[in-house]
């Protein structure tokens, strides 16, 4: 009982949450709001059972989506008050309410009114010993399901080549850029902590096989570890750029490729592993991927600066 | 009345929350965030309409499907802040209303 009053306020809390980001006048509360979201939300992943998404949430949804979104506030004018939009009077915004509100109740009843059924969680636990590692997650991210996880890279590739393309815009004169006061916090503790998260990164990784962890979450970790050394400073942007950062993005993907090649050429099945090299493929593709990972997000976080050689985005020159 | 059930309502009511402020407001940036906090949503009606009663671990199908997710949403939120910053930086826009600040 105690455990379910918990999960009720904290799902009460979540709710609130995600209408105040949604809903408030200032902008920049509303993405400080979206990072207590986040956090509130990987609690809620312990909860149900998922420490795997609860540490992906916490490195992903609540920090990097948090510093990306106030990156761009700061870009372009964080003393923003936005109003909604004139378009929708008091009525239709009720009206768009209401609808959302049904949708709301369709979706939940929609799955809870069906039949219960076992999941697939006993089929993977049967197919486990054949998947070469023990975590029943990582066992359906790179193998069961690889192919969802082979296109996921595959999008964070692009995503990385999308920003690159688009250049990185020169914010307007009259957006007064955020600058970070100097203080210990930044010059002393971050260099200090930051090795540390990269070790935890690696543990992560290590450690995916057999509990909770996998390529994601270390590489989120990582990536973390890298923006907070963007934050103080350090002479990162130089030894991370140009060919030796391109190589980096690109090669958790392009190992995955080859390892479902080779399963296709000598297997006959795309990313089907002979039992005795799972492990092995598992792990190989895991090291790649972390480090990707880490790269792709870190560069997402810099408007993927240092990518390509220094070139100013079209149409500048107008502005 | 079980968390799992608990945590899918609360997750719907975040569906519709995100859609709302998708629909409600002009500036790109909340909509943005909108979009996000409507995408945690569905990852919670994922892990919890799944929930097995007697289980303590979630269905690893749908938390594979979830971390994908994350790491997708990720990728499509830097790429649309990018879009944003490079509107911002060319026409003063901050929503797509046309021309100028909204």
């Amino acid at each position: 009982m105690p455990a379910l009053v918990f999960d009720g306020l904290l799902a009460l809390g979540l709710v609130v949450l995600a209408w105040q980001a949604v809903a408030g006048t200032h902008l920049f509360r509303s993405v400080v709001l979206f990072i207590a979201f986040g956090l509130l939300m990987s609690i809620a992943w312990l909860r149900l059972g998922a420490p795997d998404i609860a540490m992906a949430e916490a490195a992903v949804g609540a920090g990097l989506t948090g510093v990306l979104l106030l990156n761009t506030l700061g870009r372009i004018g964080p003393e923003d008050v936005d109003e909604p939009d004139p378009r929708y009077t008091r009525p239709l915004r009720w009206a768009v309410f209401g609808g959302c509100l049904l949708l709301a109740g369709l979706i939940a009843w929609a799955v809870t009114a069906r039949d219960r059924v076992a999941g697939l969680a006993p089929r993977v636990r049967d197919q486990l010993g054949e998947s070469g590692v023990e975590n029943p997650v990582t066992a359906v991210l790179l193998n069961f399901r690889g192919l969802d996880t082979l296109v996921e890279v595959g999008v964070l590739v692009l995503a990385v080549v999308a920003v690159a393309s688009l250049g990185r815009p020169r914010p307007r004169p009259e957006t007064r850029a955020w600058e970070a006061p100097p203080s210990a916090l930044l010059d002393w503790f971050i260099p200090r902590v930051a090795p540390v998260a990269v070790l935890v990164g690696a543990y992560l990784w290590w450690a995916g096989a057999k509990l909770p962890g996998g390529a994601f979450q270390g590489g989120t970790v990582v990536a973390a570890a890298g923006v907070m050394l963007l934050l103080s400073e350090r002479p990162l942007q130089e030894a991370l750029a140009g060919a030796r950062l391109r190589v980096l993005v690109v090669l958790g993907f392009a190992g995955f490729l080859t390892v479902a090649a080779l399963s296709q050429v000598f297997g006959g099945v795309l990313l089907e592993y002979p039992v005795h090299w799972a492990h092995g493929s598992i792990v190989a593709i895991e090291i790649g991927l972390t480090l990707s990972i880490a790269a792709c997000l870190f560069v997402l976080v810099r408007g993927a600066e240092g990518v390509y050689p220094e070139r100013d985005a079209a149409g500048e020159d107008r502005a | 009345m079980s968390s799992a059930l608990l945590f899918t309502v609360c997750g719907a009511l975040i569906v519709a929350t995100g859609l709302y402020g998708l629909f409600v407001h002009r500036h790109i940036l909340r909509k943005i965030v909108a979009a996000n906090v409507g995408v945690g949503g569905v990852y919670l009606v994922l892990i919890g309409g799944s929930a097995v009663p007697g289980q303590t671990a979630a269905d690893p199908v749908p938390q594979a499907l979830t971390l994908t997710g994350i790491v997708i949403a990720v990728s499509i939120t830097a790429f649309a802040l990018a879009l944003l910053q490079n509107l911002h930086a060319r026409t003063g826009a901050r929503s797509l209303d046309g021309e100028g600040d909204p």
